[in-house]
């Protein structure tokens, strides 16, 4: 292998020539063997941690791919993803009425998410005053911290209750309305509805649709805004015809992402839209999704009905990946384009620089004497000075467009604030009173109607998954981002193969947490023959595999080339400046992302329920089912359901949420420090 | 003022005053008389009306002061160029002018500019209004590249709502697009996106689209800097024939090009670095650059500094 700038490398050099006196020893162009073979180690290892985690995952595929054989021998494919019965007795199985679900959650998600993101990014990109826009641009980014699961329990517990009277009232007066004979709001009002679960749904993905949002917004250049604004566009004008027009496929994108989340979100659900599959049945009532119908249904299913099942999962990984291509290819253009801008703007500036001290213009001879201006001036057309000031400035209606705009804006910010307030509020309250030492070192209590008890089997339980997660995905994922990014050198076979690897990084990311825990069953759990703790956190690993390296190949990407160069000019081998130049640099902003990572896989639920199982009992055997505390939650919720039940699941999530937010602080602290090293 | 401007004023015998209450814009020449209570160093010469002039203007970023005490007439219908050396503030002091300084965030200036005898800077003056009658053309061309060439033209008549006919927008559309020297390169694609434009043709198009609003002052913050030397021909040629109609203030680094478009140049420097920039000279072309009263300006126009 060869690297870079080093020039004397891998062919064998020629045998040294006998050496004489006269002449400098040719050996000081050779490499110690050492060096040459800790180079190619260090290409090795990287390239084999790399292919380990392809060859997994495509074994997982491969055994879910191969479990699906008999639904479509049953039913053909397009029997099958036409099919509207979902029969367990008769054994008939169609995916329809799980996709009509999903599709109805998510549409009514995104319809309530988009603007409201796009409102709230631009509040924090120019409408709040500056010193409000950080904090509400995290507050929001907070929303994103809250599992799933979490916000589960605040719509069962508290949004529900709170919105049926709405939802009755909304049956009462639209009961009527017909579409070609779907009525989408008659009664009667069941508890589990598309609509509140599409709301759930919208808040749920706000936080992620609005930060791209909010980045491609930054990434509209100042003099596009200028333009506007010299012009004499008032705040509102601006955004509408220079930032939007520029951030448009960018926000497209976003929505494409935030669509892709939600299709693949499954707790929330499962806990809210009441597992009836159903099509064309009204928003009011309950329906089910591809995501919660895996959920509810895999744990217990075997035969024609858990290859249905994982036909389903290959349905919504298909919907699923396809918005997502879709939507990072968007993104990818706009903020490529945007960035294209920077470079372009970057350049004229360095030209506007080089052309200030010309030649022509610092020259020892003095300028040329000005050409005289010959022209005699006209009289000056009579014109009326345009008012600057007072009511005909500028026109009435320009001004109340512009704030109705505003309005608009800060409603959305509302709308993003009002749940995250609630939902922490309402975790507070009941939660704290949970709190106790004994909390931490108690068993649930056996009777689910009695008080006390504690989640530390959970808890344990929770932590063990984590560094399951963490041994499998941490390792793996930044030796994988090193060579994707490191080792290869463009155009050689290491860095073809990089980005094959990297292409099916990206497909892994978008991949929903359910129909990881599926592969993970099917791949492990069935084959073991058992649930175990090991499953659970090697499913959490691939969830959290993906995140590690993407952000490590992120940073490894903004090393600056010029430090690995100087490392290399002076003689470093290829592993060293790696070590010693490259990964001080990026260590920062690669232990975010694995912090990151660690945070997103620690609240999910759908993905244990059949790998690890959950226990009732204290457990630190890595091969024996386990406890987690988002899946206690789950339980308390919806199986218990008891006043006593529902205190300890508030305790939980509060545990929970403190455990997310501790990573992500750490996550947050570490992303400054990076950025303070690159300023440097 | 500082003393030190105050001096230089002083040192040119040629530097007049003006009572800054003129009336707006009249119609027939009128000749200043000294007088007022604020006295307004201007450039010698100018005997009629003038829509713009600044008095004791300063600029700040934070508690940085960039520029210091100007004051400043800009003649009906003449080019004024604003040169010196890097950082010395004279973007900053043009964009002052149409108020797009404070969209930079910590950025806010002190003193008068009247348009027609209001302060832009004044109490019931809105930015919005004020950035309608003061046009201004960036150093980077920044048409709207998603927006068609017609509809750059038509963005600012839009944002007014300006009600227009179909024949008002083709009339509006030819017009200004002449008036900025880009009709005949472009009349059979109006339609086309303006990122699809070379440079040279993106300034005239984003000149064509500052005069659509029809502006009583354009600012030009080095419009030439990102353009290759023909299509900087063209645009100078452009700034001569527009300044019959409009008052132009433009910002240069290129001496050469002030002397070509210019009346009246003003120069600006900083003593070092940190301190604000001040204007030290003004006059007409001709005479900064033939014969600079002051020994920095001279020293600036030949090359000798800066």
């Amino acid at each position: 292998m060869e690297w870079g700038s080093i020039p004397d490398v891998t062919p064998p050099p020629p045998p040294p020539p006998p050496p004489t006196a006269a002449e400098p020893p040719p050996a000081r162009l050779r490499r110690p063997r050492g060096s040459v073979f800790a180079d190619r180690s260090y290409a090795v290892i990287a390239g084999v941690a790399a292919l380990f985690a392809v060859v997994f995952v495509g074994y997982l595929l491969w055994t879910t791919i191969d479990n699906t054989g008999e639904t479509w021998s049953t039913f053909g494919i397009w029997g099958f993803v036409s099919g509207t019965e979902w029969n367990l007795n008769e054994a008939l199985f169609g995916a329809l009425p799980f996709i009509y679900g999903t599709l109805m959650t998510s549409i009514i998600a995104l319809v309530l998410a988009v603007p409201a993101s796009i409102g709230i990014a631009l509040a924090t990109v120019i409408f709040l005053p500056r010193r409000l826009r950080g904090p509400v641009g995290g507050l929001i980014n907070l929303l994103a911290a809250v599992p799933s699961v979490i916000f589960g329990l605040w719509g069962v517990t508290v949004l529900v209750p709170f919105l049926k009277p709405a939802l009755n009232w909304l049956s009462d007066t639209f009961g009527w309305v017909n579409l070609f004979g779907w009525r989408p709001f008659e009664g009667p009002v069941t508890s589990g509805s598309y609509l509140i679960s599409g709301l759930v749904l919208a808040i749920m993905i706000l936080p992620i649709i609005t930060a791209i949002t909010r980045e491609v917004l930054l990434t509209v250049p100042r003099d596009q805004r200028e333009a506007a604004f010299a012009l004499g566009a008032t705040r509102w004008e601006m955004v509408r015809h220079s930032m939007l027009p520029w951030a448009r496929s960018g926000i497209v994108g976003a929505s494409a992402l935030g669509l892709g989340r939600a299709v693949g979100e499954t707790i929330a659900i499962v806990m809210l839209l009441g597992n009836t599959p159903g099509i064309f049945t009204p928003l009011v009532g309950p329906g089910s999704t591809l995501a919660s119908v895996i959920a509810m249904q895999t744990g217990e299913a075997s035969g024609l009905q858990l290859s249905s099942l994982t036909a389903l999962a290959v349905v919504l990984f298909v919907i699923a990946f396809i918005i997502n291509a879709a939507a990072r290819l968007l993104v990818r253009r706009a903020e490529g384009g945007a960035s294209g801008g920077l470079f372009r703007r970057g350049g004229s500036w360095v030209a506007g620089l080089v052309r200030a001290p010309s030649r022509a213009d610092r020259g020892a001879e003095p300028p040329p004497p000005p050409s005289p201006v010959t022209a005699a001036p006209e009289p000056a057309p009579v014109r009326e000075p345009a008012a600057i000031s007072g009511p005909g400035a500028i026109s009435r209606g320009r001004i109340v467009r512009s704030r109705i705009a505003e309005g608009f804006i800060w409603l959305s910010v509302l709308f993003g604030l009002v749940p995250l307030i609630a939902v922490l509020a309402e975790m507070l309250m009941k939660g704290l009173p949970a709190l106790s030492v004994a909390f931490f070192t108690e068993l649930p209590p056996t009777d689910p109607a009695s008080y006390g008890g504690g989640i530390a089997n959970a808890l344990v339980g929770t932590l063990i998954l984590m560094a399951i997660a963490l041994v499998v995905a941490a390792p793996l994922g930044v030796l994988t981002a090193l060579y994707m990014r490191d080792v290869g050198k463009s155009g050689s076979l290491n860095s073809r193969i990089g980005s094959v690897v990297g292409f099916i990084v990206d497909i892994l990311l978008g991949v929903p947490s359910v129909v990881v825990g599926l592969i993970v069953y099917l791949g492990i759990v069935v084959v073991q023959g058992h649930f175990s703790a090991l499953a659970g956190g090697i499913a959490l690993g691939v969830i959290m595999f993906p995140i590690v390296v993407r952000a490590a190949d992120e940073v490894l990407r903004l090393v600056p080339s010029g430090q690995q160069e100087a490392a290399l000019a002076l003689g470093a081998p290829k592993w060293r400046t790696t070590w010693s130049v490259v990964l001080p640099i990026a260590g920062p902003g690669i232990l975010t992302g694995i912090l990151l990572g660690l945070a997103r896989a620690s609240g999910e639920t759908a993905p244990l329920l059949f790998t690890s199982l959950g226990n009732q009992f204290m457990s630190t055997n890595i091969t024996e089912p386990i406890a987690a505390i988002p899946q206690l939650i789950y339980n308390n919720t919806i199986i218990t359901q008891t006043p006593a039940s529902l205190q300890l699941a508030w305790g939980a999530a509060l545990v929970l949420v403190a455990i997310i937010m501790f990573l992500n602080l750490g996550a947050a602290l570490l992303a400054r420090r990076s950025r303070t090293l690159e300023g440097r | 003022m500082s003393t030190r401007e105050a001096r230089s004023i002083m040192e040119d015998p040629k530097v007049a005053t003006d009572d800054s209450r003129a009336p707006a814009a009249p119609p027939t020449q009128v000749t200043v008389t000294a007088g007022g209570t604020s006295p307004v160093p201007r450039a010698d010469e100018v005997a009629g009306p003038h829509p713009m002039l600044t008095r004791d203007l300063n600029a700040y970023f934070g508690s940085h002061h960039v520029v210091e005490g100007v004051n400043l007439v800009f003649p009906s219908n003449t080019v004024t160029a604003l040169i010196g050396p890097s950082g010395c503030g004279k973007s900053t002091f043009l964009r002052c002018l149409n108020r797009m300084h404070e969209l930079i965030p910590g950025a806010r200036a002190t003193g008068d500019v009247e348009l027609h005898g209001q302060d832009i800077y004044g109490k019931d003056a809105d930015p919005v209004a004020v950035r309608r009658a003061v046009g201004m053309v960036f150093q980077r061309p920044n048409p709207f590249p998603t927006k068609s060439i017609a509809d750059n033209v038509l963005a600012g008549p839009k944002f007014m709502r300006v009600k227009m006919g179909r024949d008002g927008r083709d009339e509006l559309i030819e017009r200004t697009l002449r008036g900025a020297g880009l009709w005949d390169e472009v009349k059979n694609r109006l339609d086309a996106p303006a990122g699809g434009l070379s440079g040279g043709q993106q300034q005239r198009l984003c000149i064509a689209r500052a005069l659509a609003v029809e502006p009583d002052v354009l600012l030009m913050d080095e419009p030439c800097s990102a353009l290759d030397p023909q299509s900087t021909l063209r645009v100078e040629d452009l700034i001569r024939e527009l300044s019959e109609r409009l008052t132009i203030v433009i910002v240069t680094h290129n001496m050469q090009q002030a002397a070509r478009v210019s009346e009246y140049t003003a120069f600006f420097t900083i003593e070092e670095e940190g301190q604000p920039g001040r204007l030290i000279e003004t006059g007409p072309t001709r005479e900064i650059f033939g014969n600079p009263q002051n020994p920095r300006t001279e020293a600036y126009v030949t090359g000798r500094f800066g």
